[in-house]
């Protein structure tokens, strides 16, 4: 046997399901005890099985604006996503829970993702668009991660960023259609992929020295090509 | 005075030649003798010359009287007696008698001495000698003018003398035509003109007035007379001789046997120098009369002109007849050789043919070499060559007369129907309409929007496609709009107002919300325009509620209804007011 295998194996391979029905057998009584089973999982099995349970912390700047503007947070995180939010006063920590009303699975995500846009400092409009739209995202960068600028530079980068009474900054909102947070040295923004894009560049090159006008000009062309004139 | 005057006249003979007879009649030689051999006689006048002149003057006059020819005057005795004035009328009477007589005797003296110099020459040996020509030319003259004073009754003669002279003078005319080449052609020269001629022609006509002017003053002498002639070569040569018998004339048919209008020119003229016509006609003629053989010709000076019989074809000319450019040259050269037609053309063939070999061995001219460098060329000889080659510039405009006519041709032209070439601004035929909204301006304030907000917008627009209308877009068209109905309303006001006649203003639709209140309705007299009266329809103001079968709508007044009717209106009113009770309640419970 062993010398007619070898002959069959030098000539030609020949599968066969005989061979291969034997190891196949031998292999299937060994391992099922090892492995685990998995069979299809049902919709509603899903939907019950995920309980989710997100806890978003506040800082303490934000604390105040939140206390005022909590209705117009929890009402459409509680109405149109059908979640549980609650507010941890001791802890300083809001958390969003799913129940049995919650239809989509991914509306915990978009409501963290609310509720830490507005704890990054955006207004709640700003970040109501979050619910809406799928596409936007939010960006945070430090001004150390452009140019490494101590003491006075950094104050007027800074400076340089936020303009007189907002002016560049509201400019850069305004032609990029993004919100724009200054924390300090952080930088957020709020929008689409390509507006954050062009906004970081933006900034970007007011942080490394650029003047405002030109800003301001290269702002103006792509706003234009924006709008689909050439 | 008058008396010179009567002799110098009557006298026509020059000089005391020899008198024939009949002037011997009219002129004693007595006469002659006296006074006219020694004018010293004519000093002291005398009553014996002045018989004498009286006689012949009267002589002559009558003697003139006698033919026709030069017109008939009165007698001389009737002259005489008839009371002209002696001074004056009447030696201009004479001179009148005289005048047709002198005239014809100049002229027949004139042909006389030519046909005396052409027999004398004809007597002579050569004929083709000019000189004896010339000399034998003024002896004829001479000897003809010796003859020529019995003019008055001799017609004849010279009649007689012609016969002599007939072949003489072809041979004349013969000589006269070879003497015709000897003349240079000068430049204004043509086929019927020739300066040398016209000269000629004018010489004679002088020398004529000449002898006649002599023959007047009675200074006529023979000596005089050769001396000027030396100078004249030969005799006229387009002089015909009238009294000629034209039988021997070769050139031209007998004109006598033509019609009057086949005649042609050259019936009666001679064909003009240089025609090919001409030249045929001569050669016709010398051959026609070198049929003969002439010794002459053998013996003829190597100056003259040697014709060979031999040759056919048009006449060889003399060497000095350089100038004619138009005859071959050829035939001048191959006369020297005497040598056959075809030896001839033999040579010249093989001429050609050595030529042509050694053009075809000796080395290319330069520039049919092919390529060419300046080199192998000589110095400047582009210069003589014609080159063709392509100019890559545009070529300079030649300003000619024609160019700047026409030029200003165009000026004037554009000028008057104004036609500038300014250039006009191009209108945008796609003109944009103004939107502010494309404008990009960057706001440096605080969106008003909210980030939702804004891409709600954006969704929204998109949405609407076409039908979105920006806002600034539509706040533009508003004022728009406003302004053009605030200028409508101007303009028809304005119209209005400078109308002769009235017309209303038009009816434009507007909505208007009209509400059942009832208003003070002003009647208005003038139905203009439509007042703001109520315009509802009746059934607007009131409307029925839905009648139940078998009742009528209508409102029905307290004291109309009867008890029964008051009692249902009573209950459905209570009705009414439990069901607007019930519905309220429940409403308010589940707020609560």
């Amino acid at each position: 046997m062993s010398t007619n295998h070898n002959a069959m194996e030098e000539d030609e391979v020949v599968i066969s399901a005989n061979h291969l029905a034997a190891p196949a057998a031998t292999t299937a009584t060994e391992e099922t005890s090892d492995k685990p089973e998995f069979g299809p999982i049902s919709a509603k099995e899903l939907q019950e099985k995920r309980k989710e349970l997100r806890r978003i912390r506040v800082p303490p700047h934000r604390f105040s604006p939140l206390k005022r503007d909590w209705l117009k947070i929890y009402s459409p995180i509680v109405e149109h996503l059908q979640l549980q939010i609650r507010m941890n006063p001791k802890s300083r920590m809001i958390e969003i829970r799913t129940c049995e009303e919650t239809q989509d699975v991914g509306s915990v995500q978009k409501a963290a993702d609310f509720v830490r846009a507005y704890c990054l400092g955006f207004t709640v409009e700003d970040s109501l668009a979050l619910l809406r739209m799928d596409d936007l995202f939010l960006d945070s960068f430090e001004i150390k991660d452009i140019k490494t600028l101590n003491g006075d530079h950094l104050s007027r980068a800074i400076g340089r960023l936020a303009g007189k009474d907002g002016k560049t900054k509201y400019t850069i909102e305004n032609a990029t259609k993004t919100r724009i947070v200054l924390a300090d040295s952080k930088i957020h923004i709020l929008g689409t992929f390509q507006n954050i894009k062009i906004a970081k560049n933006a900034i970007s090159n007011l942080v490394m020295g650029s003047p405002p006008g030109k800003i301001y000009a290269n702002l103006r062309i792509i706003a234009s090509r924006m709008k689909g004139r050439f | 005075m008058g008396k010179k005057r009567a002799t110098a006249k009557a006298t026509k003979a020059p000089g005391a030649l020899a008198a024939s007879a009949a002037f011997g009649q009219v002129v004693p030689e007595s006469f002659i003798e006296k006074f006219i051999d020694s004018p010293g006689s004519f000093i002291v006048p005398t009553a014996e010359a002045r018989d004498a002149a009286m006689e012949v003057v009267s002589r002559t006059y009558d003697a003139a009287n006698m033919t026709e020819k030069y017109g008939l005057f009165d007698s001389w005795n009737a002259v005489i007696n008839s009371g002209f004035d002696p001074n004056v009328q009447l030696w201009e009477l004479i001179n009148v008698r005289n005048e047709p007589v002198l005239k014809s005797t100049a002229d027949t003296m004139k042909e006389l001495t030519q046909l005396l110099e052409s027999v004398e020459s004809d007597e002579s040996s050569s004929e083709s000698s000019d000189n004896d020509m010339d000399v034998s030319d003024e002896q004829q003259e001479a000897a003809d003018l010796e003859s020529a004073e019995s003019e008055l009754e001799s017609e004849s003669d010279a009649e007689q003398s012609d016969d002599q002279i007939v072949n003489s003078g072809q041979d004349t005319s013969e000589d006269e035509s070879e003497e015709e080449s000897n003349v240079k052609p000068s430049a204004i020269d043509d086929k019927f003109f020739s300066l040398a001629e016209m000269e000629k022609f004018a010489d004679q006509a002088e020398e004529e007035e000449e002898i006649y002017q002599a023959a007047l003053a009675g200074s006529y002498s023979r000596q005089n007379q050769e001396d000027d002639e030396d100078d004249d070569e030969s005799s006229d040569d387009e002089s015909i001789d009238l009294f000629q018998d034209h039988g021997n004339d070769d050139e031209d048919s007998d004109t006598d046997s033509k019609h009057a209008d086949e005649l042609m020119y050259d019936d009666f003229f001679k064909p003009p120098k240089g025609s090919k016509r001409g030249k045929a006609k001569k050669a016709l003629e010398r051959h026609a009369k070198r049929v003969k053989f002439d010794p002459n010709l053998v013996e003829s000076d190597e100056e003259s002109e040697v014709e060979p019989e031999v040759e056919d074809g048009p006449t060889v000319l003399p060497q000095n007849r350089t100038s004619n450019l138009f005859e071959d040259d050829e035939e001048d050269k191959a006369v020297s050789d005497g040598k056959s037609d075809f030896e001839r053309r033999q040579e010249k063939l093989q001429g050609l043919i050595g030529k042509l070999e050694d053009e075809a061995v000796a080395p290319k001219h330069w520039s049919m070499i092919g390529e060419v460098s300046s080199n192998v060329r000589p110095q400047n000889s582009l210069l003589a060559e014609d080159m063709e080659f392509d100019h890559m510039q545009k070529p300079v405009p030649v300003i000619t007369h024609d160019a700047t006519v026409t030029l200003e041709d165009i000026i004037k032209r554009r000028i008057l129907n104004e036609e500038w070439d300014d250039v006009e601004r191009k209108k945008d035929i796609q003109a944009k309409p103004f939107k502010p909204s494309e404008f990009i301006e960057l706001n440096d304030k605080q969106s008003k929007k909210s980030l939702a907000e804004e891409y709600e917008a954006e969704y929204m627009a998109q949405k609407a496609g076409d039908a979105f209308v920006p806002e600034s877009d539509a706040k533009l068209a508003e004022s728009h709009k406003d302004v053009d109905s605030q200028m409508r309303n101007l303009f028809t006001q304005l119209d209005a107002l400078s109308h002769f006649h009235f017309a209303p203003k038009p009816a434009a639709t507007d909505i208007e919300i009209r509400t059942n209140v009832p208003a003070l309705q002003m009647e208005e007299k003038l139905p203009v325009s439509m007042t703001q009266a109520d315009q509802l329809a009746p059934s607007e103001i009131f409307e029925k509620r839905q009648p139940k079968a078998g009742r009528t709508g209508d409102l029905v007044g307290d004291t109309e209804m009867s008890r029964e009717d008051r009692k249902r209106r009573r209950q459905r009113k209570k009705n009414e007011k439990k069901k607007q009770a019930a519905t309220k309640a429940p409403t308010a419970k589940a707020s609560s």
